[in-house]
């Protein structure tokens, strides 16, 4: 990533966070769309999941900049979601639907150069969660 | 950030769906192996290594091995290493197919299948892909292999990859935002977005290219880390290319680590203890951290390896001819002197002292020799016997020699070694079983390679006559009846196979089946036949590779012979089928030849003209290739037939011309050869010439013993009008074999003699029982118009439906018995113009002249005015044109 690129990923999530539970909640009826059978991989109530979406969400993206500590992070989360259940089709579906409801929510702010950065903020966290899967 | 931790943190990116894959398949056990396909530097290598790693993580135990050039030369030369210890210790056995026996047992008994890594499988030797396959077949690994998709690709690795057990990955270029993310990590922070567009246009995606344009940026310092982005200051390296960048690194290593790897160049992989020798620890660590080497440990041995197959290709392409030979000569004596303990060592020896032109070990690279032979690699036979035979003349290597000469269609060179080989063995009157050896590769060679089927016979005589043994006597025997059969003389193979004592000793008995399956099916003796077939190929089984016998699917083949004879065309298509197949997962095209001419034979009986024909084209391109001239001519045969069925002259025409068969002709299946150019006369408009080819086909087939050809010949001088002339002669023939389909045939000729309908109609039942389709809707046709004539035309049509829909299953077959008397497809004007000229006994010649049209073109037309008329001969063409008239 440019610094540029990490410099838009971190302000828009300050945008985002006044409609984060709109953001959770859209993102995750796109999310079952999209791969019905993920559902099952989630409690009945999504209060707290839409909760900790932001939270992890929010955390990664300042993470960025300090690359030792955003791997881990990311590794570590991968391995985790290993337990949840989570497989290799269910990084490619996050990706798609994380980009166009990040869309959705920000509107006419979410403009090319910054759908860009979080396409590759998405390639590099969903990488090392992978490797993290890998190597639980 | 030095080069080394560059090198150490380049995280695999982008390719979790590939190892998606290989997980599911390897752990759901739903595949046997993956190949990764790819250009070079795409990261085969890398992927391939961390697939192994995943795999080790749940427990499976791995091994790793580079094929090349280099390690080519020996059979077993990439996979020696590999081998279990106690399959290639010494003292262990020398027969070849035991050591692969050995080989899976030991695979076997590790539990879950061993992971096998091989980086470039494409050059692998004939031997190890061979014995691999079988592995991979058996479950016996779980094959991850690289294999360059620019490379030409072996037959075996073809054979690989049709499997459905194996996954093809065709592994692509990284995706611009993969390598976003691979540079991002690799180098550890924020990458300035010109520096990625620059490295993303340079490497266009290929990972090692990448990685080769980092590294040399940051050695000239031109990448480097300003406020916490890494950015591009200078130029990157002028040359974008791969190789070029990584000769210029191969250049940069310290003059002391360059013996360690110049030796692995030549030799691939050298134990850890040697390359200490050679460069010192500190050189081999920085080596290692840089990615140029890699050590690996398998039991309990460390080696060391090059990091990338590419670092090999270029190293020995800058090393001079003869310091690669000395490197071969100095690594073969370094491994001779710290005791070579497997046997494989022991072929790489004597393959690299050959390589580096030094005399070698003759009893050594004959047993190299006999590895490569037994997985069929003749072109290494025929390397290192011949080097052995030159340095010391024996039974033994002019043997192995000649029998590579031969399987590789160079006939008089095989001659030339072989022919005083024996000679000599005559001379000495003493014989040695190598002597018989000889003796049999020579008459095979002079029977199939060199048309020589007498000299072949009288080089079986003279061996047998000097062999004191009854049992070699008796093997020899059998090679003499093969010579009969094989050179179109069923009845004296027989008679000589009758006259000869009982056969008790095993390799003797399945000698004899060879012969004598075969004869027995053509001389029409069907169930003595298959008898003879199915216990040949039992026997052949159980006996193992023993040498000097042919392919065990010989046996198959004269089954299929029989098979048919017996009227189970769809049990001998499948069989022909399944050879085939073996034939072609096996490489070997001396039984794939053997599998579609046969297929050819029974797709026509079944009726279906188009199948066939591509079956005989193809066994004519593989017996063209082998240098079976004899098997040539009968394949060109069956095209000609084929074709001519078709409707299409010109392909007939084409197909035998080259053929011209003579009475007296003595190659296998001889009568045979007459039918293609009988049917191509016909389709050429000269019904006559057509029934006095195949006349002569069937006197020649008379007169050998070949029953089964004679009636195939006959009968189709039936179709082609003429019944009457052959019914009495089929009947005959049916009375002495036991075969339902010459019965079938006679009746069918009888019937239409007599045109007797309810006998027609039985026919066509026992013809459609029989799988035989076009000759039932002939004589459905037949049996149509001969009802019609006798008023009955409630059957006569019944007769006309069942013809259809026979007809709708033979592939746009166009037999003249096909087209019914009651039928009328118009003529075109230049037909009829024709016709009416050849009706007032014009020949072609003259036609052609006055309409100003070639020959050629004049016999066309008239051949498909003989079919739309229903008529076979020139002379009927008055009464058919003056009944189309009337009609009209």
């Amino acid at each position: 990533m440019t610094p540029d690129q990490i410099g838009l990923v971190i302000s828009s999530i300050e945008e985002l966070r006044p409609r984060s539970d709109a953001f959770a909640r859209r993102f995750y009826e796109e999310l079952f769309t999209l791969e019905p059978d993920a559902r099952e991989l989630f409690p009945e109530d999504m209060t707290l999941q839409r909760v900790k979406l932001f939270k992890e969400l929010d955390e990664i993206a300042h993470a960025i900049p300090l690359l030792d500590t955003f791997v881990g992070r990311a590794q570590h989360l991968g391995a985790e979601h290993v337990g949840f259940g989570v497989q290799r089709k269910h990084y490619t579906a996050f990706g798609t639907v994380l980009i166009s409801v990040l869309g959705e929510i920000l509107g006419d702010d979410f403009t090319p150069e910054l759908a860009e950065a979080w396409r590759v903020a998405y390639n590099l966290v969903s990488d090392s969660m992978q490797r993290g899967a890998l190597e639980l | 950030m030095s080069a080394a931790a560059l090198v150490d943190r380049w995280p695999l990116v982008g390719r979790w769906d590939e190892l998606d894959v290989v997980e599911r398949a390897a752990t759901a056990s739903t595949a046997d192996g993956v190949l990764l396909f790819g250009h070079a530097g795409v990261g085969k290598t890398r992927l391939a290594d961390e697939m192994r790693r995943h795999l080790e993580r749940g427990g499976r135990s791995s091994r790793r091995a580079i094929a090349s050039q280099a390690v080519a030369a020996a059979p077993f030369g990439a996979l020696a290493h590999l081998l279990p210890a106690e399959v290639t210790a010494h003292g262990s056995a020398q027969d070849p197919a035991d050591l692969f026996r050995r080989a899976a047992d030991a695979f076997a008994a590790q539990g879950a299948p061993l992971v096998l890594v091989i980086d470039d499988l494409h050059l692998l030797d004939a031997t190890s892909l061979a014995l691999l396959t079988q592995l991979v077949a058996n479950g016996l690994v779980f094959l991850l292999g690289t294999v360059r998709s620019d490379a030409d690709m072996p037959d075996g690795v073809d054979a690989l990859v049709r499997s459905d057990r194996v996954i093809r990955i065709d592994l692509g270029v990284l995706a611009r935002g993969d390598v976003e993310t691979l540079l991002h990590l690799a180098l550890g922070g924020p990458v300035d977005g010109s520096t990625i567009a620059a490295l993303w246009e340079a490497s266009a995606g290929n990972v090692l290219l990448l990685r080769e344009l980092v590294l040399a940026s940051r050695a000239t310092n031109a990448l480097r880390d300003i406020d916490g982005v890494w950015t591009l200051t200078g130029a990157l390296p002028t040359t974008g290319r791969l190789g070029e960048l990584l000769t210029a690194r191969l250049g940069s290593v310290d003059a002391e680590a360059m013996p360690v790897l110049e030796a692995l160049a030549c030799s691939q992989r050298i134990a850890l203890d040697h390359a200490l020798e050679l460069s010192s620890h500190d050189a081999l660590d920085e080596l290692e951290r840089n990615g140029l080497i890699t050590i690996v440990v398998d039991d309990r041995r460390r080696s060391v390896m090059l990091g990338h197959p590419l670092f090999g290709e270029l190293l020995r392409a800058s090393l001079g001819v003869l310091r690669r030979q000395r490197l071969l000569a100095d690594e073969a004596a370094r491994v001779e002197r710290d005791g070579a303990r497997r046997r494989e060592d022991a072929l790489l020896i004597a393959s690299w002292r050959l390589e580096a032109g030094a005399v070698t070990d003759v009893e050594l690279l004959l047993r190299a020799a006999r590895v490569a032979r037994y997985a069929h690699d003749f072109r290494q036979v025929e390397r290192l016997a011949a080097a052995a035979h030159r340095e010391s003349p024996t039974a033994e290597s002019a043997h192995v020699w000649g029998e590579a000469l031969y399987e590789l269609g160079s006939f008089d060179e095989a001659e030339a070694v072989l022919g005083p080989a024996d000679d000599a063995a005559a001379a000495r009157n003493d014989p040695r079983p190598a002597d018989i050896d000889v003796a049999t590769a020579r008459a095979v060679n002079l029977l199939w390679g060199l048309q020589r089927p007498d000299d072949a016979l009288a080089v079986r005589r003279r061996a047998r006559e000097s062999v004191p043994s009854e049992d070699a006597a008796a093997f020899l025997r059998a090679g003499e009846a093969s010579v009969f059969i094989f050179s179109g003389r069923p009845a004296e193979a027989l008679a000589f196979l009758a006259s000869a004592p009982a056969v008790e000793q095993p390799r003797a008995r399945v000698a004899r089946a060879i012969a004598e399956a075969p004869a027995l099916a053509l001389f029409g003796r069907t169930q003595d036949a298959l008898a003879a077939a199915r216990r040949g190929f039992s026997e052949h089984s159980a006996l193992g590779n023993v040498g000097a016998l042919t392919h065990p699917g010989s046996h198959i083949v004269a089954e299929v012979l029989a098979l048919t004879d017996a009227g189970a065309l769809a049990d001998a298509l499948e069989l022909a089928g399944a050879i085939h197949e073996i034939a072609v997962a096996d490489g070997v095209p001396i039984p794939r030849m053997w599998a579609t001419l046969i297929l050819g034979r029974v797709t026509l009986f079944t009726g279906r003209p188009a199948t066939a024909r591509r079956w005989f084209m193809e066994c004519a391109a593989l017996a063209g290739t082998t240098g079976f001239v004899a098997i040539r001519r009968l394949a060109l045969s069956g095209v000609g037939m084929c074709a001519a069925q078709l409707g299409d002259a010109n392909a007939a025409i084409t197909a035998t011309e080259g053929i011209a068969p003579v009475p007296g002709d003595r190659t296998f299946l001889a009568p045979e050869l007459w039918i293609g150019p009988g049917w191509t006369a016909f389709a050429q408009a000269d019904p006559a010439r057509a029934r006095d080819l195949l006349r002569t086909g069937a006197d020649e087939a008379e007169g050998s013993g070949h029953r089964t050809s004679e009636s195939w010949l006959l009968h189709d001088i039936a179709r082609l009008g003429a019944p009457e002339a052959v019914a009495a002669r089929l009947i005959e023939l049916a009375a002495v074999c036991d075969s339902p389909l010459i019965t079938t045939r006679a009746n069918h000729a009888a019937a239409l003699a007599r045109r007797d309908g309810s006998a027609l109609a039985d026919v066509v039942e026992q013809f459609s029982a029989l799988g035989a389709l076009l000759y039932a809707a002939e004589a459905a046709v037949a049996a149509s118009d001969s009802f019609r004539r006798a008023g009955d035309t409630r059957l006569a049509t019944a007769m006309q439906e069942q013809s259809a829909s026979l007809v709708a299953q033979c592939e746009r077959a166009m037999t003249p018995a096909l087209v019914s008397a009651g039928d009328v497809v118009p003529l075109t004007r230049r037909e009829r113009e024709i016709a009416t000229l050849a009706a007032e006994g014009l020949s072609s010649k003259d036609i052609a002249e006055r309409l100003f049209l070639s020959a050629r073109t004049v016999d066309n037309h008239l051949q498909r005015v003989f079919t739309k008329l229903g008529v076979t001969r020139r002379g009927e063409l008055g009464d058919a044109l003056a009944r189309r008239e009337d009609d009209a």
